[in-house]
């Protein structure tokens, strides 16, 4: 993957995506940022170990809860769910964010028809 | 807790690695290759580590405790700064732990050792229009027994009363007795006695005929030698016989002075005081009352029922209002107390805290000093991307690690020290608990924590200044100190030597002030003169005529005494205020203050001669005036008086009368003719001058006077001996104390020296605080200014040339500071004025030879640093960095 280059997520996009990908159930760290990656069709690209400092705020803001549990390959890992305040977060920033990035995409989009 | 929120991401992030490495595999990578992609794409594992650490709430304890280590490593590293500063440290803060101990034993903790909790103290005010006989911020006997009868919420409630009452015997005097309730001992729970018992409960019941007393250890070490068999031998109290039925140890009563020798029941009131007996008197209020309470009431409860108890008992009396309050014993809570208790903190933890402010002020210096030789570090530090928080943090650290260690040793200091410090200069164990609570432990942290804050504060500010460039290039600041930078140090110097200035000025003073006593001049004679005290009289006694008149012949008799006199008041013993209405026939107007009336003696013709006081004036009364009833008494006036009332005329032969304070009551019809005018001496009060005073005539058989001077020539022992067996001859049961004048006055000065002691000790350690700053200051700019010196000697100074300049640098804030303290000496004179009885405390001699004597003291501190510079040699200083 080097040949790729990644995007820079935006302050608080890397939450939201982590908020939306626990929304089918609990995930732990490794999880979660291969999840991301897939859903993103590998183009959202994460440093795996940007997520953990995001996952430690967001578990401060008691908007996930984790617990350990046990991996695929029978390792401890902590798994992370939501919490029902997250689920709410999730639903309010997921139209906040819808609305900002048709706003964004407007205001990319004129300038450049005009430049050609 | 925090370090187990380390081994948590630790073992997540191994975890995921694993995960990621399993993945790879999976995908067809080789393991060792897979492995390392998985750290790749994890990123920099250590980065995030530490990232999260930040923001873990641990954090803060985490780096908290590199701080303490690095602190600890620091102390470790600089062993002999780090001591000066922890002994320095320690002395302030044990010092002022010690005497807050003290006030907390004094005044914020009740007196008594067992169970102090469940105490109680009982305070009476009482108000309205009703026939009050005697009060004395107690309660009356009938109101005690109604409290102590009908409280609920007490287990106990016990009374008691301090009086004089005189001893007789070859030990006779006057000693301070308990007038108590028998339960007194429920209340106060004492040591057990060492012989015998304490007051049974039965010995109070009044009518009980049995006369007991419980002696206290140090009146039967005194007065009965320590005899075993004390137990059971009969004294005299004010003449009655009384069974000694125990020795206790400490017979002391809560409250300041209320140390009993004795303890008796205090139905034996009437006994003592026949004249006078107002034991179940309810309109007198003379019993001061302490309680315990039951545990599952509190102390509101408590003062909630007494209160109406008393308001019951206020329907009793017409006209009287009862307002009751009840403490936890602690002399803070007394109604009386309490106004005084900012003067009493004022006064005990004023020094103290001016000498913590000393040490602190001299640590500050030395970590001064360290922080500018740590410049570099901290640059280092700051251009790596520290924190400036972080950093300032650190610093106070320190300054708390190093605070702490001296807390930590003054926690061991004070479980002794305070007692130490109480029997250094107190004649008898302290009467109250001295072993530390939690406000002592409260407190030592307090100090402590504001002490390694300042501490660490005042050099972290200095710290920042710097540009870090500049500072990272090293030795190009080197060459001389900016004159900001050492401002701020210089002023510190200037402070301490201002407060020690003042702290030593003190000390003269107060050696002054009690030296007085030992050259004392009253204006008679002192040394050659035995005041022989009849207790009994004192106390209410009145003897035969005869007695007075077997005395004086016999007393005349004995080889070496010369004359013998007897007056109302023998000196220093009080006043005798009157109030004159007229003279010369014309009323005068009622002063504002009765101190400013003429004080009286009434005195025998040989007073003057016994004491030596000379007359300017006319002559002194005949011993036929003294017992004549003539409407017109002859006087002898004071220089004052005859200044007051005839000045510049001639005194003898004019009049005058006394009356009431209260000019609607008319003046007295006897009148006072001036005979005779004496010099004006100092025999009211010690240190100063009587004022308008006049002796009038003394007539022994109607007065009864309770004093007798005698006049010896030589030595005073065998005539004192004498006059002892002389009066238990005539009147065995009299009981009596002798000593000469001179000697009254000395002990009024061996009093003053446990306060004395205290403060020159204060001022010796200010002294040397402020000596080891200005050393610590001057060597610190010495070595500051080496490649100066360096560059000066290479271009041609002197040796003596670096020495100069090196003590004038050193010398300029020692001098600011002397200025500085003789202001703030001469600022405080009114007030050392009211301390200092009869010291001038704008003395030019001690505000000149003091602050030499430092300025001496200083030079000497800054020649040591000053030759180490003179003697460097230039090559070497020139490379120094």
């Amino acid at each position: 993957m080097p040949d790729q280059i990644p995007m820079s997520l935006l302050q608080g996009t890397l939450d939201m995506l982590i908020l939306r990908t626990l929304i089918f159930g609990p995930r732990h760290g490794h999880g979660i940022a291969v999840a991301i990656q897939r859903t993103s069709d590998d183009d959202l690209l994460v440093d795996h170990g940007s997520l953990y400092p995001a996952l430690q705020r967001l578990e401060r803001q008691r908007l996930i809860k984790s617990k350990w549990g046990v991996s695929n390959l029978k390792r401890r890992a902590r798994f992370y769910e939501l919490t029902p305040a997250g689920r709410r977060k999730l639903t309010a920033e997921t139209g906040k964010w819808e609305r900002m990035v048709r706003a964004i995409g407007r205001v990319l989009q004129h300038p450049k028809e005009e430049e050609i | 807790m925090w370090r187990r929120g380390r081994g948590r991401l630790d073992e997540e992030v191994a975890s995921h690695i694993a995960e990621e490495t399993a993945d790879n595999i999976a995908r067809g990578m080789p393991p060792s290759a897979a492995r390392e992609a998985a750290m790749r794409t994890f990123g920099n594992v250590e980065a995030v580590k530490e990232t999260m650490r930040e923001r873990s709430p641990w954090y803060w304890l985490d780096t908290l405790w590199q701080d303490v280590c690095f602190a600890f490593r620091l102390i470790a590293r600089n062993r002999w700064l780090s001591a000066t500063i922890i002994a320095t440290l320690t002395t302030g803060i044990a010092l002022n732990v010690s005497m807050f101990s003290l006030v907390n034993g004094y005044l914020l903790r009740p007196w008594v050792s067992s169970e102090p909790g469940t105490l109680v103290s009982v305070f009476a005010r009482f108000s309205g229009d009703y026939n009050l006989r005697y009060s004395d911020g107690g309660i009356s006997q009938p109101d005690y027994a109604r409290l102590r009868d009908s409280a609920e919420s007490l287990s106990a409630l016990a009374a008691y009363r301090l009086t004089n009452v005189t001893l007789s015997g070859p030990e006779s005097g006057s000693l301070r007795a308990g007038l108590v309730s028998c339960n007194l001992t429920d209340v106060l729970r004492p040591a057990p006695p060492l012989l015998g018992r304490y007051l049974a409960p039965d010995e109070c019941t009044l009518g009980n005929p049995a006369r007991v007393a419980v002696v206290s250890e140090s009146a039967w070490r005194t007065r009965f030698s320590s005899a075993p068999d004390v137990l059971g031998r009969t004294i005299h109290l004010n003449r009655l016989p009384f069974t000694v039925v125990g020795v206790a140890p400490s017979l002391v009563l809560p409250g300041p002075g209320n140390d009993a020798s004795l303890w008796l029941p205090y139905t034996m009131l009437g006994q003592l005081r026949p004249s006078d007996d107002y034991f179940d008197d309810p309109r007198a209020q003379w019993l001061n009352i302490t309680g315990r309470r039951k545990p599952d009431y509190r102390l509101r409860q408590v003062e909630e029922e007494l209160r109406a108890i008393a308001r019951r008992a206020d329907e009793e009396v017409p006209g009287r209002r009862t307002s009751l309050t009840v403490t936890d014993g602690a002399l803070i809570n007394d109604p009386d107390i309490r106004e005084l208790a900012p003067l009493i903190f004022a006064v005990t933890l004023g020094t103290t805290t001016l000498l913590l402010l000393l040490a602190c002020v001299n640590v500050t210096t030395l970590l001064l000093s360290r922080s500018a030789a740590r410049q570099r570090e901290i640059a280092v530090r700051l251009s790596l991307g520290a924190g400036r928080f972080r950093l300032v943090r650190q610093l106070i650290t320190e300054g708390l690690v190093l605070s702490g260690v001296s807390a930590v040793f003054t926690i061991l200091i004070v479980q002794s020290g305070p007692a130490a410090l109480w029997h250094s200069t107190m004649p008898f164990p302290a009467p109250f608990d001295l072993t530390p609570d939690w406000r002592v432990l409260v407190y030592c942290l307090a100090v402590a924590v504001l002490t390694g804050v300042t501490a660490g504060l005042m050099p972290s500010l200095e710290s920042f200044r710097p540009q870090v460039s500049e500072s990272l290039k090293g030795s190009s600041g080197a060459v001389t100190t900016g004159p900001r930078r050492s401002r701020l140090r210089n002023s510190l110097v200037a402070v301490q030597v201002a407060l020690s200035l003042l702290l030593l000025v003190q000390v003269v003073l107060f050696t002054k002030a009690q030296q007085r006593y030992f050259s004392y001049d009253p204006g008679f004679e002192t040394h050659q003169v035995l005041n022989v005290s009849f207790e009994s009289v004192r106390a209410g006694f009145a003897p035969a005529v005869s007695f007075y008149e077997d005395i004086e012949s016999r007393v005349k008799a004995v080889p070496g005494v010369v004359q013998t006199s007897f007056a109302s008041l023998s000196p220093w013993w009080g006043r005798n205020s009157t109030t004159v209405r007229e003279v010369d026939g014309t009323p005068v107007p009622i002063t504002g203050n009765i101190d400013e009336d003429p004080a009286r003696r009434v005195v025998s013709s040989e007073y003057f001669t016994t004491l030596d006081i000379g007359l300017i004036r006319g002559r002194v009364f005949t011993r036929e005036e003294l017992s004549s009833k003539s409407p017109v008494v002859p006087v002898v006036i004071s220089e004052a008086m005859a200044q007051r009332y005839w000045p510049g005329q001639d005194p003898i032969g004019h009049q005058f009368r006394l009356g009431d304070r209260r000019p609607n009551i008319p003046r007295s019809p006897i009148a006072h003719e001036v005979i005779g005018v004496s010099r004006d001496v100092q025999s009211v009060r010690f240190m100063q001058d009587d004022g308008p005073f006049y002796y009038r005539p003394l007539d022994t058989g109607e007065a009864k006077p309770a004093y007798m001077l005698v006049r010896v020539s030589g030595d005073t022992r065998f005539p004192a001996a004498a006059i002892r067996e002389i009066v238990r001859g005539i009147d065995p049961q009299m009981a009596l104390t002798v000593v000469t004048l001179a000697s009254t006055v000395e002990r009024q000065g061996e009093q003053m020296k446990p306060v004395m002691m205290y403060g020159s000790a204060a001022g010796v350690l200010a002294l040397l605080l402020a000596l080891t700053g200005v050393y610590a200051v001057v060597s610190f700019a010495v070595s500051q200014r080496i490649r100066e010196i360096g560059i000066r000697t290479a271009l041609g100074a002197q040796r003596s040339d670096v020495i100069v300049l090196i003590l004038r640098s050193g010398a300029a804030p020692v001098i600011g500071g002397l200025a500085a303290g003789i202001g703030l000496s001469l600022s405080l004179s009114a007030f050392m004025a009211s301390v200092f009885l009869g010291v001038n405390p704008r003395d030019p001699f001690t505000l000149i030879a003091v602050p030499v004597l430092l300025l001496a003291a200083a030079v000497g501190a800054i020649w040591i640093p000053a030759r180490r510079a003179a003697a460097l040699d230039p090559l070497t200083s020139l490379r120094y960095e």
